[in-house]
């Protein structure tokens, strides 16, 4: 039997400790650089539209779109807030731990819903098939519509211009499962090594970092997280053809 | 310096367009053309064409390889940094200090070395009436303009 002592001071665990404490370190402080422009950037878009409004800047036919533009802009730095809560404090950073009957058709509408104004600007749609086929689920809506709307920003800021994000949901014959599959257009092709490390946390891959130079790689990496963690499912992608599809798996759905 | 060519366009370069639909509405309210750009190659393609009223250039935009490795010649923070890269490329072509204005989120201690050496304003995003008083000041007077 090996016995391992170890002394006060550096030694080689210690060591390695060390270095696998500052590389978090790193990564941590990397993540809240990125953090803090990603809130910084929209937020000061706010206040220059709120300026300009006061100021009489925007005339009277653009003051509704441009208002509902700021509101877009503030409902998504709470998105990003609330990742960072989550990724902070693990499974209390949503308010509500009872879980409840999920309407799935009706989850999806409401995330894509935050994104109709930046899906304007990008000519990009989110379309639901089928919605009124009311699959149902028990488990957590707000971390469910999390997920979605991390992937609909997702999608809207890196897919093709024009192009269309298409969302299918369905319960799985055998295994009772909800699917939820979204089909978007990357502007440049995604390799098969960015699909392996996609939910990685902090991980941007090529068409994403071509597009848009910043960005926290974090909401692939929640949405990951949080369905295995609080709806006991999975996402996963693939490519098909030049689209990508992530699809998402939630277990015990019924349909009335 | 040189001449300005185009007195009514200013160059915007951000890759979030959106966050920055104020400066394209206040430009505009103020009669001028605001050219949107959002990539380093494309903002030097655009400010080899024309020499342009005034450049707002964020600092974090795409850049392809190649031109990556010409900044990366400059230095490192020229690499990290499209926009810098963008500014001293814009200098070297004749645009005067107060034409070319960084505007960013980050406050880099490199970049602000860098911008007092290449010669060009620095300022952080996160109160645009800072922005647009600058920019008062730029716009109010064009030295090259001697007609």
């Amino acid at each position: 039997m090996a016995v391992y002592v170890f002394e006060s001071g550096t030694n080689d665990m210690d060591k390695d400790q060390n270095a696998t404490k500052s590389e978090d370190d790193e990564i941590d402080l990397t993540l809240l650089a990125n953090f803090t422009h990603q809130i910084i950037n929209p937020l000061n878009g706010v206040v220059g539209t709120l300026d300009n409004l006061i100021d009489g800047t925007i005339g009277p036919e653009r003051r509704e779109q441009r208002t509902a533009a700021a509101r877009a802009q503030l409902e998504n730095c709470i998105t990003l807030v609330r990742n960072l809560a989550y990724l902070a404090s693990g499974q209390s950073a949503f308010s509500s731990t009872v879980e409840r009957k999920i309407v799935v058709p009706q989850v999806i509408i409401e995330a894509a819903m935050f994104y109709q104004e930046e899906g304007k600007r990008r000519k990009v749609s989110i379309d639901l098939e089928n919605r009124e086929v009311q699959n149902k689920v028990i488990g957590h809506p707000e971390t469910l519509k999390q997920v979605l709307m991390n992937l609909f920003d997702n999608c809207i800021k890196y897919s093709r211009f024009g192009s269309q994000v298409l969302v299918r949901q369905w319960i799985q014959n055998g295994t009772s499962e909800a699917v939820i599959t979204v089909r978007s257009f990357p502007e440049h092709e995604v390799s098969n090594e960015d699909l392996k490390s996609i939910f990685e946390l902090g991980f941007r891959g090529s068409n994403a970092k071509q597009m848009v130079a910043s960005g926290t790689g974090l909401g692939l990496h929640i949405c990951n997280h949080l369905l295995k963690t609080k709806h006991n499912g999975s996402i996963s992608v693939q490519r098909d053809g030049d689209a990508l599809l992530f699809t998402l798996k939630l277990p015990g759905a019924w349909r009335d | 310096m040189a001449k300005t060519t185009d007195t009514k366009t200013i160059v915007v370069l951000d890759d979030e367009l959106f966050n920055i639909e104020w400066l394209i509405d206040y430009l505009d309210a103020k009669g001028y053309n605001p050219l949107p750009s959002s990539s380093a190659d494309e903002a030097i393609q655009m400010i080899s064409a024309e020499v342009y009223r005034a450049l707002i250039l964020d600092l974090n935009v795409p850049m392809p390889t190649e031109l990556s490795a010409a900044a990366g010649k400059l230095g490192a923070v020229y690499q990290r940094y499209p926009g810098l890269f963008v500014a001293y490329k814009a200098r070297n072509m004749g645009y005067r200090d107060r034409q070319v204005i960084i505007y960013s989120v980050h406050r880099d201690s490199e970049v602000s070395a860098e911008a007092e050496k290449i010669g060009c304003t620095y300022i952080l995003k996160g109160r645009p009436a800072e922005l647009k008083s600058e920019l008062e000041q730029v716009l109010s007077f064009d030295p090259t303009d001697r007609d």
